[in-house]
């Protein structure tokens, strides 16, 4: 296959050397220099953590520390919060009430078992994340659903799934299993491998366009990727240019090239009459001796074979040949 | 024409990951250990060096090697793993927070070594005021490593018949519309002469993408972000390349691979303001598409 960048291998093995070689190193260096601070401050993470982390530590179902680990750990940053900013003062769970036989739960939970309602907890995210791309998350499809951000995302760990590529998919097939069954098809995205995945096309935090897009419409989603199919063109195929999901799935199809179902009968579904005799197709009549019971000649109908109308209506998503009315070239 | 398993389970890939998880942390364990138990002073030292293990971020670095059986496009669709032998693959993660500051580096790779599987992210920035990253992803899209055609050059926008096919076209305009041309054009010593003129041909395309990403807090609220990627395919497709003899004769087509060679850049760039009661956002967003083939010429004949 033709490289236009060279062969960026070589750069990236070497880069993953230099680096590796150069992380213990680097740590070394922190290490050294944090030796000479002895002082252990009250505070474990956050500011004014120590009534939490007195008894809450790494071993919690929910290891609270790791928020150390995260941007949410960052002191320096005056916008960093604490514990109480998104669960609460949590006075009662704090100092247990006399007489109480359990203690009470935090102000805010966001645990499987929590009875804070989604829109209370989220608004402990939303205080600091909206705007930009979660500028249309109120009245979006998740927020109408109740959906929290802790549904998806995890806060104390390093490594929130749902923000890795590899491990994304499997986050929102935990509701989306449809999607979950279409990307195993044949012919899908490589969702599964990692590459191209949800958020590449979806923005689960709101969207003007549908299905949660990142943009306005399925085609100009589509186009981010597949521009060459976007015109435009001396003849357009209007179903085409009108919706990419009129002909193909997004997420996997048994079908090649994702489409919703098998060539030749996609396209006479809507060419129902004229050359070609597609009333013939779509009765069965015209589609060549082979696949009849009765089959005597050695001969299918070429719109069966290869890859059937494709054959020859190779320029199907529009073309600007000045002789491409028909798609051929 | 070989027949290779389709199912996973049926496929031995054999694959050795040495993680080195947790490098850091010995790391921290080693520097620190206590010369003697029992002095609190020591005891504090472990558990100020306990929290920030908890506390700072790891790193963590993945070599491994792996084995695949036999060579199959099918599988090596989307991974890179189609041919048979070991590889050699490594991922990494590089995550650095300032410590007292917010300066902030992040590096992931992810199948490091793997033919045209690569991707590479490096994300930096001070928090709170600005960012920027860059991305590197290969994507390779196999197709097919069995199709055969008799022509020269495929693969570029030419394609040349074997030398001395030199058969007549009838150009009557009286057989049926669907009567396969090979029956009535070619000659014997043409189709004689196919198998050995055929010649095996590759169909697969690869996606290279690179993208840059700045981004700036102006004041509280107030941000402005800019993106730059260009996304190239190479490669090829197979096409249908159809003829037609004479005015209403007879018709053929052909599949031949159709090179690909598709270039598009994607600006995107806004201001973005975010209160309490309301948020806006101007941008402007660009998308340059460019196709360097746009036919594919066939001597047939």
């Amino acid at each position: 296959m033709k490289n236009n960048w060279g062969d960026l291998r070589k750069i990236a093995w070497l880069l993953f050397i230099l680096v590796a070689g150069a992380v213990p190193a680097m740590e070394g260096v922190a290490a050294t220099a944090e030796a000479d601070d002895s002082t252990m401050a009250k505070d474990m993470v956050l500011r004014g953590d120590a009534k939490c982390t007195r008894c809450h530590d790494e071993s919690e179902e929910y290891p609270v520390l790791s928020i150390g680990k995260t941007k949410h750990g960052v002191l320096a940053d005056s916008r960093t919060p604490t514990c109480t900013s998104c669960h609460g003062n949590s006075e009662t769970h704090i100092n247990k009430p006399a007489g109480a036989k359990e203690r009470p739960r935090p102000d805010r939970t966001f645990d499987k078992k929590s009875l804070t309602p989604a829109a209370v907890k989220n608004q402990a995210c939303l205080t600091c994340h909206q705007g930009g791309a979660r500028m249309n998350w109120v009245g979006s499809q998740h927020a109408n659903e109740e959906v929290a951000c802790t549904t998806c995302h995890q806060v104390h760990t390093q490594h929130d799934k749902v923000r890795n590529k590899t491990t994304q998919p499997e986050v929102c097939y935990t509701c989306h299993k449809e999607q979950r069954a279409q990307a195993s098809r044949a012919s899908h995205h490589p969702i599964n491998e990692g590459k191209v995945v949800c958020s590449n096309c979806h923005n689960p935090h709101g969207s003007i366009g549908p299905k949660l897009l990142h943009k306005a419409t399925v085609n100009e989603n589509c186009y981010t990727c597949h521009a060459e199919k976007r015109g435009p063109f001396l003849w357009e195929h209007s179903p085409a240019s009108d919706n990419c999901t009129n002909c193909h799935t997004p997420h996997g199809s048994s079908n090649a090239s994702l489409l919703k179902s098998r060539t030749p009968f996609l396209c006479s579904s809507c060419h129902i009459a004229g050359g070609h005799s597609t009333t013939g197709i779509r009765s069965g009549n015209d589609l060549g001796p082979l696949v009849t019971p009765e089959a005597t000649s050695t001969t299918a109908a070429s719109q069966m074979v290869g890859k059937d109308c494709l054959n020859c209506h190779t320029k199907i998503h529009g073309s600007n040949h000045p002789s491409g009315a028909r798609f051929v070239r | 024409m070989k027949y290779i398993k389709q199912t996973l389970l049926g496929r031995t890939v054999l694959s050795v990951a040495i993680a080195i998880i947790g490098m850091f942390v010995m790391t921290y364990a080693n520097a620190e250990e206590p010369v003697s138990a029992g002095s609190e002073a020591e005891t504090i030292d472990v558990a100020v060096d306990e929290v920030k293990r908890l506390t700072r971020p790891d790193s963590e670095l993945e070599v491994g090697v792996g084995h695949v059986s036999e060579d199959s496009y099918k599988f090596g669709n989307f991974t890179g793993l189609q041919e048979s032998g070991a590889y050699l693959i490594g991922n990494l993660q590089v995550i650095k927070r300032e410590q007292g500051g917010t300066h902030y580096l992040e590096v992931i790779g992810r199948n490091l070594g793997l033919d045209n599987a690569q991707e590479l992210q490096i994300k930096g920035g001070e928090q709170g005021n600005y960012g920027f990253s860059f991305e590197y992803d290969e994507l390779p899209r196999l197709y097919s490593d069995r199709y055969q055609s008799p022509y020269a050059g495929m693969g570029s926008t030419r394609l040349i018949k074997p030398a001395g096919w030199d058969g007549t076209i009838d150009t009557t305009p009286s057989g049926a519309i669907d009567a396969p041309v090979a029956a009535t054009v070619i000659t014997t010593p043409m189709m004689t002469a196919l198998a050995a003129n055929m010649k095996q041909f590759n169909i697969d395309t690869k996606r290279q993408t690179m993208g840059l990403s700045v981004s700036k807090q102006l004041s509280e609220g107030l941000e402005v972000y800019t993106s730059f990627k260009r996304d190239e395919k190479n490669g090829t497709r197979l096409t249908g390349a159809p003829l037609q003899i004479g005015g209403g004769g007879s018709r053929g087509t052909l599949l031949v691979p159709e090179p690909i060679d598709y270039t598009t850049d994607i600006i995107d760039t806004a201001v973005r303001y975010t209160d309490e009661k309301w948020q806006a956002q101007v941008g402007y967003y660009a998308s340059l598409g460019l196709v360097s083939c746009i036919s594919v010429s066939v001597t047939i004949f």
